[in-house]
C-alpha cells in the first residue's frame, strides 16, 4: 500500500470492525482531568500578602536562638520586604479587580445569549405555528 | 567577519544549544571569529559559552540571537545597532500549560508577547521551519527567511528488528500540548483490537511530576503493564529505542520543528503525526499524516505500518531521502545567506 492510501484504508477498517463490535471502547472517558482551579474566593484571600511572623520558625537542634534571630533579621529588613509585599499586593489586587469585571461581563453576555436563543425560539415556534395554520 | 551567538539559556543537551554550536562549526570552517553567550549557562557547557554580561560586540560583529523563551536581558542586545540575524525556535502557546503549570505558562505568554519586539528589531528574522517563519511575519518581521535545523544524523542506524510483539513509540517531553494521553489511547484501542502483546515506550522528561504520574497512571488504566516511560536516558539508550520501535506517534498539538521526526527516520521508523506546526513540513511525503480526531483510525494506521512490509518499506525510503533537506552542507548555505544578508544590510 502506497503512504498516500493509508488514512482511508485505515478508515474503512474501523468501519468494519466497528460494524462487527470492535473499536466499541469509548476514548472520551480516557481525558486527564487538570487539577482543580483555586476558586475565585481563594484567590482574593491570597491576592493581600500578611506575612506571619509566627512562621519565622527553625526546626533544627536549637531551633529556638536561630528562630530569634531569624526574626531579628526579618524585622531589620521589614522596610524592604513591606515594600515588596505592598508591590505584590498591588498587582494582585488589580488583577483580581480585572477578573471580577470580566466575570460579570462573561456572565452578562451569557445571559443576553440566553435571551436572544429564547426569543428566536419563540419566533420559530411562531412561524411553525403559522405555516400550519396556512 | 566577526559572528556572535546569543542564546536565553545554554546547556549540553537542549536543541538551542546545539544548533547554535553547530552554527558555530560552520563560522569555524568559513574563518568566522566570535563566540556563544548566554543568560543562564549550565555549567557542563562553561567552556563553550560565555555569560551575557561580559557580551562586548565590535561595531560590525553579526549578532545571531536564538529566541525560544520568554527572556527579558536579551531585549538590552537589540538596542545594539550590529547587524542583528533573529533565529525563531517557536514558543509554545501558553493555553496548554495554565491547568497544569501557571509559571510555565506565564513565561510562554511573555516568550510570545514579546516576540514582535524582537521580530521587528532585526535586520532579518528567520524561522527553523516555514511555520515558525509564518509566525515571525505575524509578529511584524519585514524579512524573514526559513533556516531548517541541521540534523546530525547518529553514528549508529538501522538494525533488523527482531520479532517480536510490535513496540510504538514517541519522544518528546512530556506535557499536554505534544498529547501523550492521546498517544496512550490509541495504543490502547491497538492493543485491544489488533495486538494484544504490543508495548508503547514514552521517552521524555515530565513537565511537573503530577503531569508524569497522570499519564502513568492513564496508561496503567487503559493498558497495565504495555507502557514504559523513560527520561533522562543517554543518546545511546535513546537510540536504542528508535533501533526496537515498530512505529512512531506524534500526536502534538504544537510542534514548532519537531527534531524526533527525523530521528525515527533516519531509523527507518515508520512515523504517524497530526498536521500540526511545523509537522506537515518537516515530514514531507515520508509520514503517514491525518487530522482524524478518531483514535481508532491511528489505532488501525498502526497496524497498517506493522503489518504492511510494502507501506513501511515505503515510508523507510521516504523517510531517508527527507533527511538530505536537514543535512549541514544543505543548511549552511541557509545560514550563510543569512548572515551574507545581515552584514550586507550594514553596508548598505
Amino acid at each position: 500500500m502506497k503512504p498516500e492510501a493509508a488514512v482511508a484504508a485505515a478508515r474503512a477498517s474501523v468501519a468494519l470492525r466497528r460494524a462487527d463490535g470492535g473499536y466499541s471502547e469509548d476514548p472520551e472517558t480516557w481525558r486527564i482531568e487538570p487539577p482543580e482551579r483555586p476558586s475565585t474566593d481563594l484567590l482574593l484571600e491570597w491576592a493581600i500578602i500578611e506575612p506571619d511572623m509566627d512562621l519565622v520558625t527553625s526546626t533544627r537542634r536549637l531551633g529556638a536562638p536561630i528562630s530569634w534571630v531569624k526574626r531579628v533579621v526579618v524585622h531589620l529588613i521589614r522596610q524592604y520586604t513591606g515594600q515588596l509585599a505592598s508591590q505584590q499586593t498591588r498587582v494582585n489586587v488589580h488583577l483580581m479587580g480585572r477578573l471580577g469585571e470580566l466575570d460579570e461581563r462573561l456572565a452578562d453576555l451569557n445571559h443576553r445569549v440566553a435571551d436572544l436563543e429564547q426569543a428566536d425560539l419563540g419566533h420559530r415556534v411562531a412561524e411553525l405555528e403559522d405555516s400550519g395554520r396556512a | 567577519m566577526i559572528v556572535h551567538q546569543i542564546l536565553s539559556g545554554a546547556g549540553p543537551v537542549d536543541a538551542v544549544t546545539t544548533q547554535a554550536l553547530v552554527y558555530r562549526s560552520l563560522f569555524d570552517e568559513w574563518g568566522f571569529g566570535g563566540g556563544e553567550y548566554a543568560v543562564s549557562i549550565d555549567p557542563r557547557i562553561a567552556s563553550r559559552v560565555r555569560p551575557l554580561k561580559s557580551f562586548a560586540p565590535g561595531a560590525d560583529d553579526v549578532v545571531v540571537i536564538h529566541y525560544s523563551a520568554y527572556a527579558p536581558k536579551l531585549r538590552a542586545v537589540l538596542d545594539l545597532h550590529n547587524p542583528k540575524l533573529l533565529v525563531y525556535h517557536n514558543v509554545t502557546p501558553a493555553r496548554w500549560f495554565w491547568d497544569y503549570e501557571p509559571t510555565i505558562a506565564v513565561h510562554c505568554s511573555l516568550g510570545r508577547r514579546q516576540l514582535p519586539e524582537f521580530a521587528k528589531g532585526v535586520d532579518l528574522a528567520a524561522g527553523v521551519s516555514a511555520f515558525n517563519a509564518a509566525e515571525l511575519a505575524a509578529a511584524g518581521a519585514s524579512r524573514t527567511a526559513v533556516i531548517p535545523i541541521v540534523f546530525t544524523r547518529p553514528d549508529v542506524g538501522r538494525i533488523d528488528r527482531p520479532d517480536g510483539p510490535p513496540t510504538i513509540v514517541f519522544v518528546g517531553r512530556l506535557t499536554p500540548h505534544k498529547r501523550q494521553d492521546e498517544v496512550i489511547g490509541a495504543f490502547a484501542l491497538y492493543r485491544n483490537n489488533r495486538s494484544p502483546d504490543a508495548r508503547l515506550v514514552l521517552v521524555g522528561e515530565g513537565l511537573t511530576p503530577r503531569y508524569a504520574a497522570s499519564l502513568v497512571e492513564l496508561a496503567d488504566r487503559l493498558a497495565p503493564g504495555a507502557v514504559t516511560f523513560r527520561s533522562g536516558i543517554s543518546r545511546d539508550e535513546l537510540w536504542r529505542c528508535y533501533q526496537e520501535a515498530s512505529a512512531f506517534v506524534c500526536l502534538s498539538e504544537h510542534e514548532g520543528f519537531c527534531i524526533p521526526l527525523l530521528e525515527a527516520f533516519h531509523f527507518g521508523v515508520p512515523v504517524i503525526g497530526r498536521p500540526s506546526g511545523g509537522v506537515v513540513e518537516v515530514a514531507g511525503d515520508a509520514a503517514i499524516i491525518t487530522d482524524d480526531r478518531d483514535l481508532a483510525v491511528t489505532a488501525e494506521l498502526i497496524h497498517l505500518v506493522v503489518s504492511d512490509s510494502e507501506l513501511r518499506d515505503e515510508l523507510a525510503r521516504r523517510g531517508q531521502a527527507r533527511l538530505a533537506a536537514y543535512a549541514a552542507d544543505e543548511v549552511a548555505v541557509a545560514v550563510r545567506q543569512a548572515i551574507d544578508e545581515v552584514a550586507g544590510a550594514l553596508r548598505a
